[in-house]
């Protein structure tokens, strides 16, 4: 156990220190959103803190996809050979990749909602400080199901390929997951599969927090079912990795 | 009952640490290593000797648990590989393994630290892999030679009873190459048991104390160093000045098994140098500019290879 714990310290110092990580895991959603601010402000609202919140959850399928490419990469470079050589615990690997995925997705999103609470998102809403933290933790929470994608894009395709197919992930979940266009504004069958995508349940999240609402049922069983299947198939594959 | 446990057969010798009995492993149509059988003992440091393609890293990649075999047994201290690697007895170099970028020297090493039972301190394992000057520095930012020494330190900052290295020096220069195993002579010296893949006859003679041949995932050879050289002693080539010499003559010469032209020489080679020459001068007595050369490590390596390889 201690030994799993120092592998997660060790991963987490090594991708906290990395610069070009930070200011894309973090820097970069908070900057978009800054920008999205100030050159859109006319813009009616959608949904009370709409840009905020489909902010934050890229910011959140941007950390947590992360944890895919980071493990193609440590398949393909033979450094997860190497650490099953040792006694550490296989699947301490991958679960230290999911956990330090998350440890980046707090800040991502608790970043743009502090810039939304600084300059006042001019879509007309003023959370208060308890209601911000409600909304930061729950769509932190919400980042499960995504980290669950990106480990099973990381176990199923090595190298180049995981990051390929975390590329296309994070354009699908951008533009058709309901953060670029929500999908009351897309055609039926497009808003169908929209609401069926793991970062609509990430804004929906956000955005019954923003408004005051109750949670959606249809949000938390799509938010659920992505963790389970994404999950389970990632532990699947990862049998396949082991059983070689 | 008594009666049952006093009868059961008491081993005759200290249990090997290895053991592969009939193994086999198959890639697709590729047989990487065919029905091996092999046993290591405490204390010894084996190479396991073969070009490339061998079977070496496959057979490797067996005894770490790494991969399974498709038929045969696989042991590592009495039991599956996987418990062994898992009990902390088993510390390896696997060939051409990355290192995380971003992570400190020093911090890999003290991850190994924690992971084993009984392991060497931080400090000893920079000093016995020559680290010390680049215990603060990210991997990304040493040099080739300085990355081989952090993956042998990895391998043996658990202080394992077995170490497993796969063709460790493969990317060194000759002084790095010479270096990394005085480092491992170092950590051997304390008794504990070795076994390294290596395609250098070379490497194998000076480091190991028993050297297994493989090639096509079969097993060759199987002997100390002196041993297996002596399979393919006495071997030599003789060069000649080409003139006159008819190629009939020198193929019958006593002894003679190659016999190759080339820019005006004549290249014979020959399992008995001193029966070869003797009826040389005897039938072309005026033979000029005879060479003759003792096979080198790498000629006996390829004959041995040449020998078991093609049935």
């Amino acid at each position: 156990m201690t030994g799993s714990l120092t592998y997660l310290w060790l991963e987490a110092k090594r991708q906290w220190r990395n610069r070009e990580i930070l200011i894309f895991r973090l820097g970069l959603p908070t900057a978009i959103y800054l920008i999205l601010n100030a050159t859109n402000g006319d813009t009616p609202p959608s949904s009370p803190g709409g840009r905020m919140v489909a902010i934050a959850a890229l910011a959140a399928v941007i950390s947590g996809l992360a944890a895919g490419p980071s493990l193609g990469d440590e398949r393909a470079n033979g450094w997860l050979r190497q650490l099953r050589t040792t006694p550490l615990r296989p699947s301490a690997a991958v679960a230290a990749k999911v956990v330090v995925a998350m440890s980046f997705a707090l800040p991502a999103i608790a970043l743009v909602a502090t810039a939304a609470g600084l300059v006042g998102d001019n879509q007309g809403t003023a959370l208060g400080w308890a209601e911000s933290s409600k909304l930061v933790g729950l769509m932190w929470l919400a980042t499960i199901p995504i980290t669950a994608v990106g480990a099973l894009i990381g176990l199923t395709f090595g190298g180049e390929a995981a990051h390929g197919a975390t590329t296309l992930a994070f354009v699908v979940l951008w533009l058709a997951g309901g953060i670029f266009t929500p999908p009351s504004q897309m055609p039926d069958a497009l808003a169908a599969i929209s609401r069926a995508l793991p970062s609509w349940g990430v804004v929906q999240v956000g955005e019954s927090v923003a408004a005051g609402r109750s949670m959606s049922a249809s949000a938390l069983v799509v938010l659920a079912a992505w963790t389970v299947g994404a999950g389970g198939l990632a532990a699947l594959a990862w049998r396949r990795v082991l059983a070689r | 009952m008594a009666n049952d446990i006093d009868s059961s057969a008491a081993p005759t010798g200290p249990a090997p640490i290895a053991t592969f009995a009939g193994v086999t492993r198959r890639y697709g149509q590729v047989t990487a290593v065919d029905g091996l059988s092999l046993q290591i003992g405490s204390g010894e440091t084996v190479a396991l000797l073969g070009p490339n393609g061998a079977g070496k890293t496959t057979a490797v990649e067996l005894l770490l648990g790494l991969a399974n075999p498709d038929a045969g047994v696989v042991r590592l201290f009495g039991g599956p590989p996987a418990d062994a690697v898992a009990a902390g007895q088993v510390g390896a170099m696997l060939q051409d393994a990355g290192l995380p970028q971003g992570a400190k020297v020093a911090e890999l090493i003290g991850l190994v630290h924690s992971l084993y039972p009984d392991p060497l301190s931080v400090a000893d394992a920079l000093r016995l892999a020559d680290l010390r000057a680049v215990a603060g520095r990210r991997v990304e930012r040493l040099s080739g030679g300085q990355r081989q020494r952090v993956r042998l330190a990895l391998a043996l900052a658990g202080n394992p009873e077995l170490l497993i290295l796969d063709e460790p020096t493969a990317a060194l220069d000759v002084d790095a190459r010479r270096s990394f195993w005085d480092r491992v002579r170092v950590y051997v010296a304390g008794g504990r048991t070795v076994l390294f893949a290596t395609h250098r006859l070379e490497e194998a003679d000076a480091v190991a104390d028993r050297v297994v041949v493989i090639a096509d995932g079969h097993l060759l050879a199987d002997g100390t160093p002196d041993q297996v050289k002596a399979q393919a002693a006495g071997r030599s080539t003789i060069s000649v000045a080409a003139d006159g010499l008819s190629r009939y003559v020198l193929e019958n010469l006593p002894a003679v098994e190659t016999v190759r032209r080339d820019r005006g020489r004549v290249t014979l080679s020959t399992s008995n140098p001193d029966a070869t020459i003797r009826a040389l001068l005897q039938q072309a007595p005026h033979v000029q500019g005879l060479e003759v050369t003792q096979a080198g490590m790498e000629e006996a390596f390829r004959h041995l290879i040449h020998q078991g390889g093609t049935p």
